[in-house]
């Protein structure tokens, strides 16, 4: 694996494809269904994550007749990718304590998962299903997840700040400014 | 909808590759990745979060990977709007990248003109069962704004001791700085 | 070159009118083989795009909603060639479009939203006694074949002076479209290399190819399609009072004047001078010239100190402002047919509580592709243009926290804000213009008569 695929900037990429233990896969997909959406995400508790998603796929998908042999797969697949701040080893951590059973709620239906108890092993079981990226892309591959929503909050408060000192006199502008910013 | 987190949308499509492709494949991603120019457009196109092209030769599982009749191309993107607009954008913009990249995976139709490509993208897509944003209501343009503004406000913070006059000047040329940032 | 099959396509599709008098009739059809008698009988007067000789005292144009076209009796088939957003109708499309709060469906005038409606008739005319005479006739034919009913309707009415209710003279862009009306200076596409060039027809047009070269998506059979389009009707009520307020505050530490802040808000002065062009003053010379007064470029203005790049006009077509050379623009314009409705607010007085506004109509071939993005993306959102979360001043919902502004460019830079809603929707639709072959085939095929 050549994580240097996977980066761009401290931004990475992380793509799992876990396989889907015999008759379970109605099963991950209720549990998914369930997890509790927007920022109460289970996911959310994974420090540096900026974007996840888990997908369920159930074949691949057939092109038609240009496309002489069609394929399919033995086992349904469970598609897990991660747009986070990197590096890879402390963020395989991450995952699996920011999950705590919600990872065992999702990966137990996939084959060889060896559980979140024993760190070593869900990173390895991670590690071994892991498929490198050829291409990553990142807008602002600099910034943490962190970062982002800090200077995200310090922007709409120069922009409040902005809107409403427009009146202002210069000693009351720098007194609020001072109030606002601690500066 | 399971693609659609505040204003971030997740899309996802899987597909098979012909023979010869994954070389070709090699090739247009060798340069996308050495050849600045490349993303740049990617970036001017300003909605996309993160993207990632991959290519699965085997898929893996507890024997040793599963390898099937053919490798297969996945492309993975968080980005604004509606992925509709997204697709117009990109079949407008970087259609020979969208030639070069799809151009190698099976029953491609083309990047233009756009219907029979929406279609094929729809026809290839997976929706996420789950989709996690840690920033659902900002907009890539907003988080790049948004350093440049955080940056200019550390620069101002060093002006608020001065005299108020000084200050008012400072403050003036810090909004004049960051207007297009607002 | 394309030529256009003018006698067939509905006139107000290639020309506004200027007809300062407009009624829509919205009608439920009840009876299908009656209804399509009188669809046969209005086909007869249908205004279309030919040449005229005169300008008519009156005219009708007709336009049908999805729940209309299948209530007529359209084959399965038929009907699924429609596209997913017309099928839908805009009130399912309220999250897209914006349509919260106060424009929510749920508070739209009665009959829209909430019931169907199957057919808008159109009267444009030239005085109120042509309006009225034509609507009585209208009525009267209905009534007399029967088989529809009329379950709404509204007026609208230029007001002096040309303007809308907030003040500015409106109505110059039009893109200008292959083969249509002789292309005016500014009107058209981005072109390679600079300028402008005709729209390709398709664009708005069914049966035509369009900006990429190809015939936009159409439902079959082609005598359906081809030379229709797609109308979007929305009836825009304008808190005038509110919007005058919002403008004062604003001026009122604005260096400008509220004169020019105006000016900026929309992109033009009140009078229509573009401000790309004057920025300092209004300019009759350039309103009164049609070759002037809808060209100009964004090019040299890249950062808005000109024309702001969140005024009104601006958002609506960003011409050579976005990067590209109009591969981002060009396939998102908008024909825009509209008119005031409701009596002026007297200047400096307080809101009266009466209905006034703007019917805001537009055409296209594709609805998604063109009003829906321009409303998403260009109206209520700023992403596009690096403008963050700001929304047109005078469209946007600004339902948003924290509250909305707009920023007006300079050195320093003005902030507007905070930004409060100035306009709701009160009620809305997607319709169906056919082409003249295209009623000939409702009326025929109706009910099962041609499968």
């Amino acid at each position: 694996m050549n994580e240097s695929r996977n980066t761009c900037g401290q931004a990475c990429a992380l793509t799992v494809l876990a396989p889907i233990r015999e008759r379970r896969e109605s099963a991950l997909t209720h549990r998914l269904s369930t997890l509790e959406p927007g920022l109460a995400s289970p996911l959310a508790n994974v420090t540096g994550t900026h974007f996840a998603r888990w997908v369920v796929i159930g074949d691949v998908v057939y092109e038609g007749t240009s496309q002489r042999r069609p394929d399919h797969l033995k086992a349904g697949r469970l598609l897990f990718t991660s747009n986070f701040d990197g590096p890879l080893a402390p963020y395989l951590e991450q995952l699996r304590t920011g999950l705590g059973e919600v990872a065992d709620e999702v990966w137990g239906h996939c084959a060889g998962y060896p559980g979140s108890a024993d760190a070593r092993a869900f990173a390895a079981y991670m590690r071994s299903h892991q498929v490198e990226s050829s291409l990553f892309f990142a807008a602002y591959g600099g910034r943490t997840a962190e970062e982002v929503k800090q200077s995200l909050a310090t922007r709409r408060q120069v922009i409040e700040f902005a809107v409403r000192s427009q009146q202002l006199a210069p000693a009351e502008l720098q007194a609020q400014f001072r109030e606002t910013f601690g500066a | 909808m399971a693609n659609i987190e505040g204003r971030a949308t997740a899309i996802t499509v899987i597909t098979p590759i012909k023979r010869g492709g994954p070389l070709v494949l090699w090739l247009v991603f060798w340069a996308g990745r050495n050849i600045k120019r490349t993303l740049e457009k990617l970036e001017k196109l300003s909605f996309i979060h993160f993207a990632r092209w991959a290519v699965i030769k085997q898929f893996p599982d507890e024997q040793g990977g599963e390898r099937l009749n053919h490798p297969y191309l996945l492309f993975e993107s968080n980005f604004n709007g509606a992925w509709e607009q997204y697709i117009d954008a990109f079949s407008e913009v970087v259609a020979f990248r969208m030639k070069a990249i799809w151009g190698t995976s099976f029953g491609f139709p083309g990047p233009l003109p756009v219907e029979p490509f929406k279609a094929y993208i729809r026809h290839n897509e997976f929706v996420a069962n789950h989709y996690f944003s840690a920033y659902p209501g900002a907009t890539t343009t907003e988080i790049v704004s948004a350093e440049r503004v955080e940056g200019a406000l550390e620069e101002l913070r060093g002006s608020a001791g001065l005299d108020a006059e000084a200050f008012r000047a400072a403050y003036a040329a810090f909004l004049t700085k960051v207007q297009g940032d607002l | 070159m394309i030529a256009l099959d003018l006698p067939r396509i509905q006139g107000f599709v290639v020309r506004g009118y200027r007809l300062p008098f407009a009624g829509y009739l919205f009608l439920q059809i009840q009876d299908v083989t009656r209804a399509a008698a009188w669809i046969a009988e209005v086909t007869e007067e249908v205004l279309t795009a030919s040449t005229w000789e005169k300008k008519p005292d009156s005219g009708v144009n007709v336009a049908f909603s999805f729940t209309g076209l299948r209530a007529l009796g359209l084959p399965d088939a038929g009907l699924a060639g429609f596209p997913e957003e017309f099928r839908q109708g805009m009130a399912a499309r309220a999250k897209l479009l914006g349509d919260e709060g106060e424009s929510a469906p749920e508070n739209w005038e009665n009959g829209f939203g909430a019931t169907d409606i199957h057919v808008l008739v159109m009267i444009s005319a030239m005085s109120q006694d042509a309006l009225e005479a034509h609507d009585r006739v209208l009525r009267a034919g209905i009534e007399r074949i029967g088989g529809l009913s009329i379950v709404y309707d509204q007026f609208g009415a230029a007001l002096p002076g040309g303007v809308e209710h907030f003040g500015y003279a409106d109505g110059f862009a039009q893109p200008s479209i292959e083969g249509g009306l002789p292309e005016l200076p500014g009107q058209g596409a981005v072109a390679d290399g600079g300028g402008t060039r005709p729209i390709r027809a398709g664009e708005f047009i069914l049966g035509y190819p369009d900006e990429e070269g190809v015939l936009p998506a159409a439902p079959p059979p082609a005598e359906l399609s081809t030379n229709g389009s797609y109308l979007v009707y929305r009836k825009l009520h304008q808190d005038t009072a509110a919007f005058r307020r919002q403008l004062a505050e604003a001026a009122a530490h604005y260096p400008g004047g509220e004169e020019l802040l105006a000016a900026k808000i929309v992109g033009r002065w009140r009078d229509g001078t573009p401000i790309a062009l004057s920025p300092e003053h209004p300019d009759a010379a350039i309103v009164e010239d049609k070759q002037r007064n809808n060209d100009f470029s964004y090019a040299n203005d890249p950062t808005g100190l000109a024309c702001p790049i969140g005024a009104h006009v601006r958002r609506a077509n960003p011409r050579d402002g976005m990067p590209f050379a109009g591969k981002l623009v060009n396939r998102h314009r908008l024909i825009r047919r509209g008119i005031p409705y409701g009596e002026p607010l007297a200047p400096g007085a307080e809101d009266d509580g009466r209905d006034r506004g703007v019917i805001f109509m537009c055409l296209q071939a594709s609805i998604e592709r063109q009003f829906e993005f321009v409303q998403s993306q260009w109206f209520n959102g700023g992403n596009a243009f690096a403008l963050g979360s700001d929304q047109d001043v005078m469209l946007g919902p600004q339902d948003g926290s924290p509250p909305n502004k707009m920023t007006v460019p300079g050195r320093p830079p003005s902030f507007i804000g905070p930004l409060s809603r100035v306009v709701s929707v009160k009620g809305g639709e997607y319709f169906f213009v056919p082409g003249i072959n295209g009623l000939q085939y409702l009326a025929s095929a109706a009910g099962g008569g041609v499968a």
